[in-house]
């Protein structure tokens, strides 16, 4: 069974090893095309699927979005005092829950849905949060002032507000990620999609002179790269050939509280018993 | 140790040779010991500093460069697509670092937001947040 | 290329006035950069750039599964733990608790260096000293137990069953003259590796191929959440079309509903389950003929002969679905549905878990399998295992020959030294203390922490306290280190190079960063303490590094396997194939099938607990891992939580979240109620890995088998305040 995993490692791994034939492949490359790269709009529209009927809530990708966008644990104390950081969720509509009854009572995986009509975005008096070209949601650190608007609005809760600086066990951060920054206190933070990774790939894409593939996506996002069964899937909307394409197509496929207008670009596959 | 950039810059040095990362990573890197080495690894008899290089180098030790330019923990510059695809040259920004005679001690990029940003609207790249923020 | 414009204010820029005071502030601003971590420095690897990166090919040993991983390193530093998407047991997944394996390696609260203990055992005052000091400190009180002519008073407990330092330590043990090499096991698996000894004579243990199975019939959580099967399972699930999964256990994970029916069971009754599916495949003729024919025997024979009653008429006879329904609490409808669809759905699979365990049920998993056709064969339970690490036989000096001969103290069948299916563990406090067949002087704790995760109450505590040297090799300052007179503390998995045996592959261990602090690999104490010793001892270990030993051990299977060091290089995983002479013979002639005797005070303790090990439960490190006490599913984080039915929960007007004492005959303990609906009345949940959890836990021994009976333990439960 070849299953397509960490293609965005292994490229840069391989980039950075092979430096010197990657030169010269891509020098003639950037010389035929002339001058620099004119920037357009981004070709892509990024989003993502998650399939319930194999997904076995291990929370896998929870742990794994934690390790990879440097989320640490909140400790014993102040875990009482508020929920834990969890960019990507395992929500458990509770008995009475009304909302987000289009997947059934089951619990499922949640991470920010980059929603291409994002009330988030609406409603920052800064405009610390942007729907970018290539459909992420982003949300930038610095610019945000932790009026904490966006995760009222955000109809899917998946916003979080930052109470205590970040603190790793015994103060040694040693094992976070130089790739994603640390978010200090009064800041809201949530998930970016591995908007880092994605940023990697379409940019060695193009030092290469080569369209980004689909298989290069596939298992982009540290949840999608963990996941055991493989449930989750990354990928370009505005592909229609890439496998999201063909997955939003699926008659199993449901986008969360759709009815609210918000187009959420990750949507789940579940067979409904 | 008393590394001149303007006397490798005299020697035809090309900055890529002890910066290689800038034509297809994110960080330039440093020069590994072993960098040095290839040339200074017999006496060249330029500088009193010059034996430090092959002392690092017989005891096993790395160069232990000291970096004074760091961009804040939530920007992202690449190198690669500045140098490789924008084609820019690397004293447009490192404007200081032809003429060094001494290695830097206090930083020498002085770019604002506002200065990426301008160049960006004039050279079409993009201005999104998400572009350059982590 | 530049206009001239963005050269102009670069220009100035540089020569703007005020340069100096805006150098200053950027200065001070850089060194508290709250967006970048503020990092130990580690010494820089030599010809490494700052900022390069590396990918380290290693595996996971968080649990016994083996999933290979990829570790990416930057800077000398651990950043990120993914999957090696070679592996056959992961297939480039990793489990939630795999992913925190990180917190392990960079935790505070690793011990820096070996120690010795100062004052009184348990005021936690340590001495630092060097390693030729704590070597010869140990070597000088093992001499003194050779000397005394007491080597089989040399105790060692040993946490794992796989890899170089458990080879090691058997050779070590063999060649000290001491049969008293207690392997940790004494649960689920402890019971299935004898099972499959005794009715198939394979050796190890049992692992299965969900991968390519039509249906998986579970008895017992474990797969669903943090057992070594679960990854496997996982990993079937993404498979197009995804196996049938059936669970048959007293509780359901609330976050289980990938299972496609559970059947709610009552504790201990998991034999009577297993025979009663037997029962229908026999009486429907749904066994597979294949099976029954050429690649599978059953002793007795199936049918009738000689006067002497069959298989199948035994199984006709005792375990109709009626029968055992009473007994199990599940319909004989429901059984016999189950059974017709492991038919139907081929392959299909019965694998069986920690808490529901005994030598029966798991001897009746093996048959049932057997009847299914999934015996060494692909979606089944494969069982042949041959050893990886194999040495030439010692010969024991004068000294441990002797040794060797007496009888060992957890009162097993006296097979070799170091047999992980044999030992029994749940003896040994009580041997022990009552210093029955003979004292224990010397005990050593490899991989183990048996306060903390074995049961029996204080048993353990009083035990060991009584073993007049105790010496671990724990990494972590834990419940049972709080008794070592030595500590000499092991690398991390991260830290450490091995290779580790699973059912489906070999995978290759190596250090992604060297050592974090001054620890040894305990293989590498093994070799020291071994030369310390001197003459025959010494001998026996004639290699420098732990890595020499390992290939020593390794020689006969790179014999027949050529490529394999390189295939571990290069891909960190190599893989095993089944021996293709793999029929097995299913002799079901030793084992009980009477349901054990549990001890019922059901008066005073109306409930079962049941424990279990939760999606964040790791081995030894729960609480290192704080990712995994944080996880979602948990309802309240690094709290004490114990699961409850709804109409239990409303007869005793209890709440969800409210607090609780939950008190066995062993000890109390205080937890908040996690109410559910998948929990089967008269039963309470417990999950295990905060500190107390396991003390309220009895450690009832099954008479056939001398493990544990997980679920034999009985609880009240009542509201605080």
């Amino acid at each position: 069974m070849s299953r397509s995993r960490n293609a965005f490692p292994t490229r840069r791994q391989a980039l950075a090893m092979g430096a010197a034939s990657t030169v010269g492949a891509f020098a003639a490359k950037v010389a035929k095309a002339g001058e620099t790269d004119p920037s357009q709009p981004s070709r892509h529209r990024w989003g993502m699927a998650i399939d319930l009927d194999r997904c076995t809530r291990c929370q896998a990708c929870v742990v794994a979005c934690a390790a990879e966008n440097n989320v640490p644990p909140l400790g014993a104390e102040t875990a009482v005092l508020t929920r834990p950081i969890h960019w990507m969720e395992i929500l458990v509509p509770d008995a009475e829950s009304s909302a987000m009854t289009e997947l059934g009572r089951q619990p499922f995986p949640i991470p920010c849905m980059h929603c291409d009509r994002p009330e988030c975005v609406k409603v920052c008096p800064v405009g610390a949060t942007q729907r970018a070209d290539d459909g992420i949601v982003s949300q930038i650190w610095d610019r945000c002032i932790g009026c904490r608007y966006c995760m009222l609005a955000c109809p899917y809760s998946r916003r979080y507000y930052n109470w205590t600086a970040p603190a790793w066990p015994g103060g040694d951060p040693s094992s976070a990620n130089p790739d994603v920054a640390l978010r200090p206190a009064g800041v809201v933070e949530k998930c970016t999609l591995c908007q880092h990774r994605i940023r990697a790939v379409v940019e060695h894409a193009r030092l290469d002179g080569e369209p980004v593939t689909d298989e290069a996506v596939l298992r982009l996002p540290a949840c999608a790269s963990a996941c055991p069964p493989q449930a989750i899937t990354f990928g370009d909307l505005a592909d229609p050939h890439s496998e999201l394409s063909r997955l939003v197509r699926d008659p199993r496929a449901v986008h969360l509280l759709d009815r609210l207008g918000t187009a959420p670009k990750v949507f789940y596959l579940r067979t409904k018993r | 140790m008393a590394l001149s950039h303007q006397r490798h810059m005299q020697a035809d040095m090309k900055c890529l040779t002890c910066h290689p990362g800038a034509e297809d990573q994110a960080e330039a890197q440093f020069p590994t010991v072993a960098d040095c080495m290839d040339c200074h690894g017999k006496a060249r008899g330029d500088h009193p500093d010059e034996p430090k290089v092959r002392a690092y180098a017989q005891q096993g030790a790395e160069i232990p460069w000291v970096r004074v330019d760091r961009l804040p923990g939530h920007v992202y510059f690449p190198h690669a697509a500045h140098v490789t695809l924008a084609k820019m040259k690397c004293e447009d920004c490192h404007q200081g670092i032809l003429t060094a005679t001494l290695p830097l001690s206090l930083p020498d990029l002085h770019q604002t937001m506002e200065d990426c940003m301008r160049c960006h609207r004039e050279r079409n790249a993009s201005n999104q947040c998400k572009t350059c923020h982590r | 290329m530049a206009k001239l414009g963005r050269r102009g204010f670069l220009g100035a820029a540089g020569a703007l006035a005020g340069a100096a005071a805006c150098r200053t502030s950027r200065d001070s601003k850089k060194a508290e950069d709250p967006y970048r971590a503020n990092k130990p420095p580690v010494p820089r690897e030599r010809g490494a750039r700052p900022g390069e990166e590396r990918w380290v090919l290693t595996t996971c040993g968080l649990c016994r599964a083996g999933c290979s991983l990829r570790v990416r390193v930057v800077d000398g530093r651990a950043v990120k733990i993914e999957g090696n998407p070679e592996s056959p047991v992961n297939r480039g997944g990793v489990c939630a608790r795999g992913q925190a394996g990180l917190q392990l390696l960079y935790h505070p609260d690793r011990v820096p260096a070996p120690r010795r203990r100062v004052g009184q055992r348990g005021e936690n005052r340590w001495q630092e000293i060097s390693w030729d000091e704590a070597i010869a400190g140990l070597a000088a009180e093992l001499s003194k137990v050779r000397a005394a002519g007491e080597p089989q008073s040399l105790v060692l407990l040993d946490g794992e069953y796989t890899g170089a330092t458990h080879a090691l330590w058997a050779r070590f043990m063999a060649a000290f003259g001491s049969p008293n090499h207690v392997g940790h096991g004494c649960g689920g698996r402890a019971q299935m590796a004898q099972a499959v000894r005794k009715l198939t004579g394979a050796e190890g243990i049992a692992s299965y191929d969900f991968e390519h199975s039509a249906c998986v019939f579970l008895v017992g959580t474990g797969a669903l959440e943090s057992s070594p099967h679960a990854m496997g399972l996982a990993c079937a699930m993404g498979r197009t079309p995804r196996p049938r999964v059936f669970c048959a256990s007293p509780r359901l994970p609330g976050m289980a509903t990938f299972v496609d029916e559970w059947l709610d069971l009552a504790p201990g009754t998991s034999t009577a389950l297993l025979l009663g599916l037997a029962h229908v495949l026999v009486r429907d003729n749904l066994a597979d003929e294949a099976a029954l024919q050429t690649a599978a025997g059953f002793l007795p024979a199936l049918d009738d002969s000689g006067g002497q009653p069959g298989l199948r008429a035994r199984l006709l006879a005792e375990f109709s679905p009626e029968s055992v329904a009473s007994l199990t609490g599940v319909s004989a409808e429901r059984l016999s549905h189950a059974a017709h669809e492991l038919a139907r759905l081929r392959p299909s699979v019965v694998a069986i878990d920690e808490e529901m365990a005994d030598l029966g049920a798991a001897g009746a998993a093996i048959l049932v399998n057997a009847l299914l056709g999934s015996l060494n064969a692909s979606g089944g339970m494969r069982l042949d295992r041959t050893r990886a690490f194999v040495y030439p036989p010692l010969q024991p000096d004068v000294a441990a020959s002797a040794g060797l001969a007496a009888p060992p103290l957890d009162g097993r069948e006296g097979r070799g030294a170091s047999d992980f299916t044999e030992a029994r563990l749940l003896a040994l406090p009580q041997a022990i203390l009552s210093a029955k067949p003979s004292a224990a002087k010397v005990l050593l704790a490899s991989y183990s922490n048996p306060v903390y995760s074995k049961p029996g109450g204080t048993t353990w505590r009083e035990a060991i306290a009584k073993v007049p040297f105790v010496v671990s090799f724990s990494p972590f300052d834990d419940e049972s280190t709080a008794f070592a007179d030595l500590l000499l503390p092991d690398h991390t998995f991260l830290e450490r190079w091995d290779v580790v045996e699973t059912g489906a592959a070999l995978a290759l261990r190596q250090p992604v960063v060297p050592p974090l602090r001054n620890t040894l690999s305990t293989g590498e104490v093994i070799l020291r303490m071994a030369r310390a010793l001197g003459g025959n001892i010494a001998r026996a270990f004639p290699w420098n590094t732990v890595r020499e030993a390992a290939l020593a051990g390794l020689s006969a299977t790179t014999k027949a396997r050529p490529s394999l060091l390189d295939d571990l290089q290069s891909r960190g995983t190599a893989e095993r194939t089944l021996d293709a002479k793999s029929a097995v013979v299913v002799d079901v002639r030793s084992i009980s099938w009477a349901p054990p005797s549990l001890p019922s005070d059901g008066v005073r303790f109306p409930f079962v607990l049941v424990p279990f090990r939760g999606p964040g439960y790791a081995e030894g490190g729960w609480r290192q891992l704080a990712w995994a006490a944080e996880l979602p599913a948990v309802c309240n984080p690094w709290g004490q939580r114990i699961e409850i039915s709804t109409d239990d929960a409303r007869r005793l007007g209890i709440e969800h979240g409210d607090d609780v004492l939950v008190e066995s005959s062993f000890g109390v303990l205080r937890a908040q109620v996690q109410v559910s609906l998948s929990v089967r009345s008269g039963v309470l949940g417990l999950p295990l890995g905060k500190e107390d959890a396991m003390a309220i836990v009895g450690s009832f021994v099954d008479e056939a088998s001398g493990h544990w009976l997980a679920s034999a333990t009985r609880a009240q439960l009542r509201k605080v305040g």
